[in-house]
């Protein structure tokens, strides 16, 4: 029974906090050039990104990395019908690993020499992007998974208020 | 991104002078400390690497110092012109443009033949104090009152430069005895692309220079620029009173 509502848990909610989450990401990184780039604070513009990065690693180790993991095999055995998973999770690791490259080779050059701006710059217009596709196919995939859950989703609510209400 | 040098309709007379101020300024300063010849001997001919690319129309295949020296005694007396007529129409939007590149000229040899202590420790003390002469009367008085605070000097700088889109954004901010100078998306920034300016390891932005002026005849002090960090587009310059 524990196993039945942790299951139906993760499915109910984990995505669901996912989403805000990759959605608090998505304005620091909005005001990390708003505030920060376009301003040439570039401190704020540097706290910005780390914590954006940070939260993007944090979700990925605990949920996207596990569960993208055990679907692999069953996505790769029919890469076409699964298409929007498949282009969600590759955007979504390209946008990771080079906004954590980005984010060390800042930490390590912290006077910002302008000859390695204007090469890191491309990249980080390539992370931007990668990182806007994972979250609008992510969206999708979210929307197209609670379609289909909403007949089943007070069953869901009830289990959450029992694990919360013990 | 739109730039004042999209407009030809603006005089940016304030803009020539004081960019020719900071070429007057390092020019007295070599004079100091070098000798009477110092941008006939050293200057011009150690310029053309940094200015090559951006001056074209100025060379002929073979860039020579000699047209280079010719190039800016002529751009010298248009600027004297300038100043006599009291406009800058005879100016085209390119040719300021082509001023900052002197600007960026100057400075590398500069740096080249004294050193980025001398620069730092004396130089810019220097042209702190004289480009303070060369600073426009807006930017000290508002209508006949003298503006009083260092903040209302800085405001009205950086107004004049967002005005006449020499910047798409900039802003300063005191901290006890330093002040910092931001300008962002600069009509000038495309100097940030060329290889001699991306490889220089010091280099300083005229509108820090030109904060550091402000700064130094307000307070009466010798001011320092101590840093300035470059972007793609745009720079973040220290200044420093003693």
């Amino acid at each position: 029974m524990e196993d039945i509502i942790i299951s139906n848990f993760e499915i109910a909610f984990i995505p669901l906090i996912v989403l805000l989450l990759e959605s608090i990401l998505g304005i620091l990184l909005f005001l990390g050039w708003f505030l920060g780039a376009r301003r040439l604070n570039i401190q704020l513009h540097h706290w910005m990104v780390y914590s954006a990065t940070s939260i993007h690693l944090f979700i990925w180790f605990l949920w996207m990395f596990p569960k993208s993991l055990a679907s692999l095999p069953s996505a790769l055995s029919n890469p076409l019908a699964r298409i929007l998973p498949l282009a969600h999770w590759t955007s979504g690791l390209i946008a990771l690993s080079l906004s954590l490259l980005i984010a060390i080779i800042f930490l390590f050059n912290r006077d910002i020499p302008l000859a390695l701006l204007r090469r890191v710059r491309p990249l980080m217009i390539i992370t931007i992007i990668s990182w806007l596709i994972a979250f609008i196919l992510g969206f999708i995939i979210f929307i197209n998974f609670r379609i289909k859950s909403i007949p089943e989703e007070p069953y869901y609510y009830t289990l959450f208020a029992r694990v919360l209400l013990g | 991104m739109k730039t004042f040098l999209d407009n030809p309709n603006i005089d940016v007379l304030d803009a020539v002078l004081i960019y020719s101020g900071i070429l007057d300024a390092y020019e007295a300063v070599g004079i100091e400390l070098i000798g009477e010849n110092v941008v006939d001997e050293y200057v011009i001919p150690k310029m053309v690497y940094y200015v090559k690319e951006f001056l074209p129309e100025v060379f002929s295949t073979r860039p020579q110092a000699s047209e280079l020296k010719t190039w800016l005694d002529d751009f010298k007396r248009k600027i004297e012109e300038a100043r006599e007529l009291e406009t800058g129409e005879n100016f085209t939007m390119n040719e300021i443009w082509e001023l900052r590149a002197a600007i960026f000229g100057y400075e590398s040899v500069f740096i080249d033949i004294l050193g980025e202590v001398a620069i730092k420790n004396y130089v810019f003390k220097r042209i702190a104090d004289i480009l303070s002469a060369y600073l426009p009367d807006s930017f000290i008085f508002e209508g006949e009152t003298t503006l009083s605070s260092l903040e209302a000097k800085l405001k009205a700088y950086i107004n004049y430069i967002r005005e006449k889109k020499f910047v798409q954004y900039a802003n300063y901010k005191i901290v006890g005895e330093s002040v910092s100078i931001t300008a962002n998306r600069c009509a000038f920034s495309k100097i940030h692309d060329s290889e001699a300016y991306r490889n220089s390891n010091v280099r300083f932005c005229p509108w820090g220079m030109i904060g550091s002026a402000i700064v130094a005849s307000h307070k009466g002090k010798e001011t320092n620029i101590d840093s300035c960090l470059f972007t793609t587009r745009g720079s973040v310059s220290k200044i420093q009173s003693k």
